[in-house]
């Protein structure tokens, strides 16, 4: 596949286990979310999400039913100095919400991109981890760089 | 009738007397203007206003023959001046003075050129008296 | 934070949009008020697809690419790298330093350097909706607009106006708007002239290096071939201008007539200036038909000079040619040399100022026969002072003291002893009562009695009057110790010099003037020409007024009027300058002088007329009507219409001349420019006529 695409060109597997490293951890008895604040780190597969805090929201006991997949989480909610890395690519944005199951992660505020040298900018952008495919939004600048 | 001396105590232009420093001459028009302007104002050590001015003339044919023989020609000047006080250059006075002389051009060679040279420097006599007038006459210059 | 988010390396360009969006293939598709830059250029766009493996954008307009100096091209598609360098856009238009459009089916843009417009349409004039051929419009199967060299190169053109087809030309090469220098031809001018027949001027224009430039202009008319020159080189320190002509025609048969006028003015160390002056002509009336100048006199002449405020020199050497019929030059003292040295300085214990001034004067005849062959040279020494006191009640006084020695050596002339000498004492004293008088609405007024006394002791033989055979009166002179412009003859005896000053100036800057004034002298020193108003025992009555509104209206007049009230001189001019309309003229009545050859009346109107009539057509028209002939004796008419593509200029001029050598002239001038093309004093306001929707 070996192209150049915006953001993940490595393949990712949405279904591999997620682990979270933070300095604190609080659970939410109501809800059972779980709030990781200081210096979070998420990984899965290559991919890091780092935070300064991020809530990993679980499915509850009918989405566990309805969703095909095994997986107990349904959305990771990060905000402060997000920084999205895959592989060659990394994202950076004051917020950013990674639903699992359809491994689309939406970046919102100064979202920053940078491949090489190669640096885009814009308000908001979605990801889908799967196709790679992305899409940015809200005053894009971008440098065109020739792959000579 | 409600006229008061201008050199008389309750006038405006003992200021002026030796006080004024105008802008150097640098041509022969300007020279003329700067010498009847001292000649007439004083040049005084202690200056506390500085006049600069801009001359601009032109020159026109008159009176010409039907064998087009141009026998008199009119000088035409435009003085622009502005009057500062040294120290705080505060703007006092400025204006715009124009008049004009001519002179016969003659089959006479010589005296053409003298008349003409005489020309240009009444002119710069009239620019400058203009100019005086205007600033004997302005209300705004008060006496110290 | 990574770098910053264009991280501007200016090797790449960089895009900005509404969204972006990568896809599978890695190429960029951007969306929405997108804005494309490259190193100065711009493009704009409403979609672009990039590929970076091709480096190729494909773009959906509406397109604007500018690239920074003056070009614009507006696009509805197209395709081009992403430094704009190469590729084609498609329903284009280039638009040259937005005056110049040239519409094309396709554009083609090479190495950044070149862009070719195929099947195009080129104009300046603006369409509307309404009536869509341009005026005037160049079609050519190819337009080359190369941006180095700043030129545009039409292929196989054919020039249309009002649509229809009138010249069909292979190439053409015209400079692009933002040139202000370039090698080229001018606008050409056609002309129909009753000395010079009906023909055609075009001027040529050749730059030679940054400093120095030539336009050659070949007339070719029924009756003459010309060519005429001008020259001009601008130095570090001065510049040098010539112009000149050389023609052949039927007014002089077999004969080559020529004229060159040449100056230079130049800066040398420690504030001297030079200055030199050539003016060499076949005939003199060669130039009056070909109109070049109504000069009579040709001057050659070289000036040094250095001006301080204390201090004046000046050194002239002259050589003049006399083109009037009634002058023989053999007998006019053509060639001549000056020095002066004043200098200008405060007396100690004196106090007051005064000034030293040291004149040599030499000039000389061809001729050598007795009285007209007449050569003299001459030194003066002049020695002034003069101080000034507030007296008593506010009356200003001024004593003067004045003193000059003549010495004369004189040659060919047996009515004078080959030397002579002369001096002359003066002394006197002016007094002024300058009052003033303010109202409570902000006029001021001024009024100032001025009263000279003045008494000149000479002694010594008279001396040949070759400076002073004309004197004028004026309010300069009316309070000077002589009126004599030159030295031959200076005032003597005792004399008063009386007048009164008035000056009203408003708060809205209107300002009047008056002067009047006489000189009374004991006794006739019957120096003073008849008809100068300045002979007689007294002199006539100077009445000089002035009146200036805030910069649009001056009116000055001067009189001299005898005893019973008649004019011996008056002359007034007036300027109105306002809006539209800028109007000069004036009236010139002088009595006969026979002693400078003036032995009739002199009546005569000038008046000139400027009038903007509206945003294109402009109207100037100008006479001199000499009242004593009871006819013109020139008349002038012209008609300009422009707009922002085109500047017509009609004109019509007749001299009403009955000299021998030279007759009645009437000139017809027309002359079509199309704007846009080079640097055409593109900084007047460019008035494009609006589309009546």
């Amino acid at each position: 596949q070996g192209t150049s695409v915006l953001f993940g060109s490595s393949e990712h597997d949405a279904s591999l286990p997620v682990e979270v490293v933070a300095d604190l951890l609080e659970v939410d008895q109501t809800t059972g979310d779980a709030t990781f604040t200081g210096n979070v780190v998420v990984g899965q597969g290559e991919m890091r999400l780092s935070a300064e805090k991020v809530i990993v929201e679980y499915k509850t006991e009918e989405e566990q039913q309805a969703s095909d997949s095994s997986g107990k989480i349904n959305r990771l909610i990060a905000s402060e100095n997000v920084l999205l890395v895959n592989g060659p690519e990394a994202a950076e944005a004051d917020f950013a919400e990674y639903t699992i199951d359809s491994a689309e992660v939406i970046m919102i505020g100064n979202v920053i991109v940078t491949q090489g040298e190669n640096a885009t900018s814009g308000n908001r952008m979605v990801v889908d981890l799967n196709t790679g495919r992305a899409q940015m939004s809200g005053r894009v600048k971008t440098i065109l760089q020739p792959d000579n | 009738c409600g006229f008061t001396p201008v050199y008389g105590p309750e006038g405006n232009a003992e200021a002026l007397r030796g006080t004024i420093e105008v802008k150097a001459p640098t041509n022969t028009n300007s020279y003329n203007f700067v010498k009847h302007f001292e000649e007439r104002m004083g040049v005084g050590a202690g200056a506390r206003y500085s006049l600069n001015y801009s001359i601009s003339t032109k020159t026109d044919g008159v009176a010409i023959t039907q064998s087009q023989e141009t026998t008199r020609y009119n000088v035409i000047g435009e003085a622009t001046y502005t009057l500062t006080e040294i120290g705080t250059g505060k703007k006092l006075a400025s204006g715009k003075v124009q008049s004009f002389t001519s002179y016969g051009s003659t089959d006479f060679v010589i005296s053409t050129r003298t008349s003409r040279d005489d020309a240009y420097r009444r002119l710069m006599v009239i620019l400058a008296d203009d100019i005086i007038d205007q600033l004997l006459a302005n209300p705004e210059i008060t006496a110290p | 934070q990574s770098s910053g988010a264009s991280g501007s390396n200016d090797a790449a360009a960089s895009l900005v949009a509404d969204s972006l969006t990568v896809d599978e293939d890695g190429s960029l598709v951007a969306d929405g008020n997108i804005e494309v830059v490259f190193q100065g250029r711009k493009l704009t766009a409403d979609k672009i697809t990039y590929s970076p493996k091709s480096d190729k954008l494909s773009i959906t307009g509406p397109i604007r690419l500018s690239d920074g100096t003056n070009i614009r091209i507006l696009a509805e598609a197209g395709e081009l790298d992403s430094a704009f360098e190469n590729g084609i856009l498609t329903g284009a238009r280039l638009v040259l330093n937005s005056r110049v459009q040239i519409a094309s089916e396709q554009i083609q843009r090479v190495n950044g350097r070149y862009t070719q417009l195929y099947k195009s349409v080129a104009s300046s004039c603006q369409t509307c909706l309404g009536n869509p051929t341009p005026l005037w419009e160049i079609r050519a199967d190819r337009v080359t607009h190369d941006n180095i060299e700043k030129q545009i190169y039409f292929e196989r053109a054919q020039f249309r106006f009002m649509g229809v087809p009138l010249a069909y030309i292979p190439n053409l090469r015209m400079p692009d708007p933002s040139v202000e220098r370039y090698n080229g031809f001018l606008v050409p001018r056609a002309i129909s002239d009753s000395n010079l027949g009906i023909g055609i001027a075009t001027p040529y224009f050749i730059t030679l290096g940054d400093s120095r430039d030539v336009t050659l202009t070949p007339i070719i008319a029924t009756e003459t071939t010309t060519l005429a020159v001008r020259y001009r080189q601008a130095l570090r320190d001065g510049f040098i201008t010539a112009e000149g002509a050389v023609s052949r025609d039927t007014l002089r048969p077999g004969e080559t007539r020529a004229y060159l006028f040449a100056d230079g003015d130049f800066k040398l160390p420690n504030d001297y200036k030079l200055a030199l002056g050539i003016q060499l002509v076949s005939d003199r009336a060669y130039l009056l038909s070909y109109d070049f100048s109504n000069r009579d006199i040709l001057v050659n002449d070289a000036k040094l000079s250095r001006v301080k405020r204390n201090n004046y020199v000046e050194g002239t050497i002259v050589d003049t040619y006399s083109l009037r019929d009634s002058v023989d030059n053999d007998t006019q003292p053509n060639l001549s040399a000056d020095a002066i040295y004043e200098r200008r300085f405060a007396p100690s214990g004196v106090g007051g100022q005064a000034y030293a001034k040291f004149t040599l004067h030499a000039h000389e005849r061809k001729s050598n026969a007795n009285v007209v062959g007449r050569d003299v040279a001459r030194t003066s020494f002049e020695g002034n002072w003069q101080r000034s006191d507030v007296l008593f009640g506010g009356i200003l006084g001024t004593a003067v003291a004045d003193a000059s020695f003549d010495f004369y050596g004189i040659d060919n002339d047996s009515n004078y002893p080959p030397n002579l000498s002369r001096s002359n004492a003066t002394i006197g004293g002016e007094f002024r009562l300058p009052m003033q008088r303010f109202t409570s609405r902000g006029t001021s007024h001024l009024l100032e009695p001025v009263a000279q006394l003045l008494y000149t002791a000479s002694s010594g033989e008279e001396p040949p009057n070759e400076d002073s055979t004309e004197a004028q009166l004026d309010e300069a002179n009316l309070f000077s110790l002589s009126r004599f412009p030159g030295v031959d003859r200076r005032e003597t005896g005792l004399r008063a010099n009386i007048g009164l000053k008035y000056r009203q100036i408003t708060a809205s800057g209107w300002n009047f003037g008056a002067t009047v004034g006489r000189v009374l002298w004991q006794e006739d020193t019957g120096l003073f020409n008849e008809g100068s108003g300045l002979d007689g025992i007294r002199s006539d009555w100077l009445a000089a007024l002035e009146l200036s509104l805030p910069n649009d209206l001056s009116f000055s007049s001067r009189n001299l009027i005898n005893d019973g009230f008649r004019f011996t001189q008056s002359e007034t001019l007036i300027e109105y300058d306002k809006g539209p309309l800028r109007l000069a003229t004036g009236y010139i009545w002088l009595r006969p002088e026979p002693a400078i050859d003036r032995d009739t009346n002199v009546s005569e109107w000038n008046f000139l007329a400027d009038y903007r009539v509206n945003d294109n057509w402009k109207a100037v028209t100008d006479w001199r009507y000499d009242f004593e002939a009871q006819s013109p004796a020139r008349a002038g008419l012209s008609l300009t219409y422009t707009n922002e593509c085109i500047e017509v200029d009609l004109s019509i001029s007749r001299r009403f001349t009955f000299n021998d050598e030279v007759d009645p002239t009437t000139r017809f001038g027309f002359s079509l420019a199309l704007l846009g093309f080079g640097d055409n004093n593109s900084s007047r306001k460019i008035r494009s006529n609006r589309c009546r929707v």
